[in-house]
């Protein structure tokens, strides 16, 4: 049935096609964004491309995103069992024998072909954190393969402990000409995957008291204390999490699932604060997050944090908040695909994000922003993700070695709690 | 008295300086257009054909991208990237692609400036020579006839070339000599007409007779 009608906000005539369930809806949202993995990563050597962009070089994050996606792929049918064990098969392989890397530490940017670093890029202790994550998740799922060998034995080579450059912070990366980068992951962000896999590490571990040693600075918003991070992008709330579940864990006192609750609201809260001044905002139109915009690819946020905004929106900012506030996760998902669905949408989900006062819309795909949505969208169903990853006997020994098991009584713990829940 | 000697008036011959400002203007227009043509359409068209290359396009466009991503990744707190250091942190980030094509466009840049810079300079330099001599030939032409007038010979007149700088000066200058010519001469007449009532001292008569005149 054509549906008709005006969106009050915009002005803009949207015709809706279909009535989708929210079940079905996040599911044809993950098993597209899934397509990605299949359509961009190279057949050869299943590096994954970092955008749809024509000449984008391969991502390592992006293919460790891949990896989590294309196991995710397999256990909802939606690619057979073969296909997702030889693309995920031929993608470790290439990372053990044909990646290029320092000592363990992929380059953030790879040669699609090759596996050669290119771009002058620096070997990423996240990007490779991100890869390991994903890989170690297919270990999971493909259990007694070749897949877990070979997984464990890339987590195995990276030299956590080079990468502190004699320092009590993990610093951000190496290159071959300068050496390593004047930058060190000393505040809270997407770090905690890397000081877990870290830490965890059964070869070349840091030492757990490192885990004390980055700044959780706080600070009030939408009446809530919020551990911030220093762009405020949501991403950073979301994805160490998107791996590891935080619910029943307490950093001394913090629990990050209910900080990243908080952190999701206040960025939905201000959104609305300033959607006089800004067009794209709204109540069900939010998620200021690192992604592209009208003047190219920007650390966008909200408060608490740096807060940089100019009115564009990435669909999958909110998007993979899902775990963390479903409600409004699912409003604003349904609001940009009923509304703008011609403009937002296509082969591989949602595209990446959109500004209407500029009259902007992004015509890419990126790799970890297509990734980080297939696994939120898994654990808010089935806790997919989360489930396998806390079984990983490094994931188990970084909590007991940051006392990280002992959750306060005052603490709540939250649920995804899917509405329509998939056996 | 500080200032009692300063030029006050810069243009005391106005028609010559006019004439050596357009001489001047002339030849930096010359070599401009030269310029400006070699540039525009060699190494810019050069530069502008390589770049409308779509695989160039697609990789200066992943450039300026992965610019944005390291700015988002690490710029601290507080700190302004300004667009000057942010293009030069692009060009740390050139693929090898795009350093064949700068380095291939600069080979060019420089080929070409080769063998445009070659006839420019020989066209400057004999320019140079061709401009100068319109003063360096009067010079010479003055200090040859100063030296003649030395040894006393005023039958001596300076002659310059149809385009020569300063032919009013040589004309009146001419003049001069002429003027002193005849004056000699008619003192030497004089002294020798005297010379058969009038005992002159031997001394004027010598001094006289050393001078070189038309009339004798």
């Amino acid at each position: 049935m054509l549906l008709c009608a005006f969106f009050p906000h915009s002005g803009i005539l949207f015709a809706a096609e279909e009535t989708l369930s929210d079940q079905e809806l996040l599911r044809k949202i993950q098993r597209d964004s899934i397509q990605y993995f299949v359509d961009c990563s190279d057949p050869g050597t299943g590096l994954t491309l970092d955008s749809t962009q024509p000449g984008s070089p391969s991502s390592i994050a992006a293919t460790g995103f891949s990896l989590a996606a294309l196991a995710i792929g397999q256990k909802q049918g939606w690619l057979s069992y073969q296909q997702a064990y030889h693309q995920i098969l031929k993608t470790l392989e290439t990372a053990l024998n044909g990646a290029q890397h320092q000592k363990g530490f992929f380059y953030h940017f790879l040669d699609p072909k090759t596996g050669r670093r290119v771009w002058g890029s620096e070997a990423s202790s996240i990007d490779t954190a991100l890869f390991i994550a994903g890989a170690l998740l297919a270990g999971e799922y493909f259990k007694g393969t070749p897949i877990e060998t070979l997984s464990q034995q890339i987590y195995d080579r990276v030299d956590w402990k080079w990468m502190l450059n004699r320092s009590d912070l993990i610093c951000m990366g190496w290159k071959p000409q300068t050496g390593f980068l004047p930058y060190y992951w000393d505040s809270y962000s997407e770090l905690m995957i890397l000081q877990a896999l870290a830490i965890g590490s059964p070869t070349h571990p840091i030492p757990p008291s490192l885990w004390n040693q980055w700044s959780r600075f706080e600070e009030e918003y939408n009446g809530a204390r919020i551990v911030y991070s220093h762009t405020g992008s949501l991403f950073t709330y979301q994805y160490a999490q998107a791996f590891i579940d935080f619910r029943k864990l307490n950093d001394q006192g913090i629990n990050y699932f209910e900080n990243s609750k908080n952190a999701s609201l206040a960025n939905r809260q201000f959104c609305i604060e300033n959607s006089s001044e800004f067009l794209t905002y709204g109540k069900d139109s939010w998620g200021l997050t690192a992604s592209l915009g009208p003047g190219g690819y920007k650390a966008y946020g909200a408060l608490p944090g740096q807060a940089l905004h100019d009115g564009t929106v990435a669909p999958y900012g909110s998007a993979a908040s899902i775990v963390f506030t479903p409600e409004e996760s699912l409003n604003a998902i349904r609001f940009f695909y009923e509304n703008f669905r011609d403009q937002l949408y296509g082969k591989y989900g949602f595209k990446d994000s959109f500004n209407l006062g500029k009259d902007w819309w992004a015509q890419e795909y990126l790799g970890i922003d297509q990734g980080i949505m297939v696994l939120m969208i898994e654990n808010y169903f089935s806790e997919g993700v989360w489930k396998p990853f806390m079984k990983i006997p490094a994931i188990q020994k970084w909590i007991r070695a940051c006392r990280l098991n002992a959750v306060p009584p005052e603490a709540g713990l939250s649920s995804p709690a899917p509405s329509e829940p998939v056996s | 008295m500080q200032g009692r000697n300063r030029r006050r008036h810069f243009l005391i011959d106005k028609p010559l300086q006019f004439r050596y400002m357009s001489w001047v203007l002339l030849v930096l227009l010359i070599i401009s257009t030269t310029l400006i043509f070699a540039l525009h359409f060699g190494i810019w068209g050069y530069a502008l054909k390589e770049f409308s290359d779509e695989s160039v396009r697609n990789a200066l466009k992943m450039t300026s991208r992965l610019n944005d991503y390291e700015i988002a990744r690490y710029q601290p707190a507080g700190e302004v990237t300004l667009p000057k250091l942010a293009l030069l942190r692009e060009t740390e980030l050139f693929s090898s692609r795009q350093r064949e094509i700068l380095q291939g466009i600069l080979s060019e840049t420089q080929k070409r400036t080769i063998f445009l810079g070659i006839p420019l300079l020989f066209f400057i330099g004999w320019g140079s020579i061709f401009i100068s001599h319109k003063i360096a030939g009067p010079l010479y032409h003055f200090n040859r006839i100063f030296k003649e007038l030395k040894a006393k010979n005023l039958t001596a007149r300076v002659r310059l070339r149809k385009y020569d700088e300063g032919k009013k000066i040589a004309e009146t200058f001419n003049e001069a000599v002429l003027e002193l010519d005849r004056s000699v001469a008619k003192m030497k007449k004089a002294a020798r007409e005297a010379g058969e009532g009038v005992k002159l001292p031997n001394a004027l008569t010598e001094e006289l007779s050393q001078f070189k005149t038309t009339q004798n």
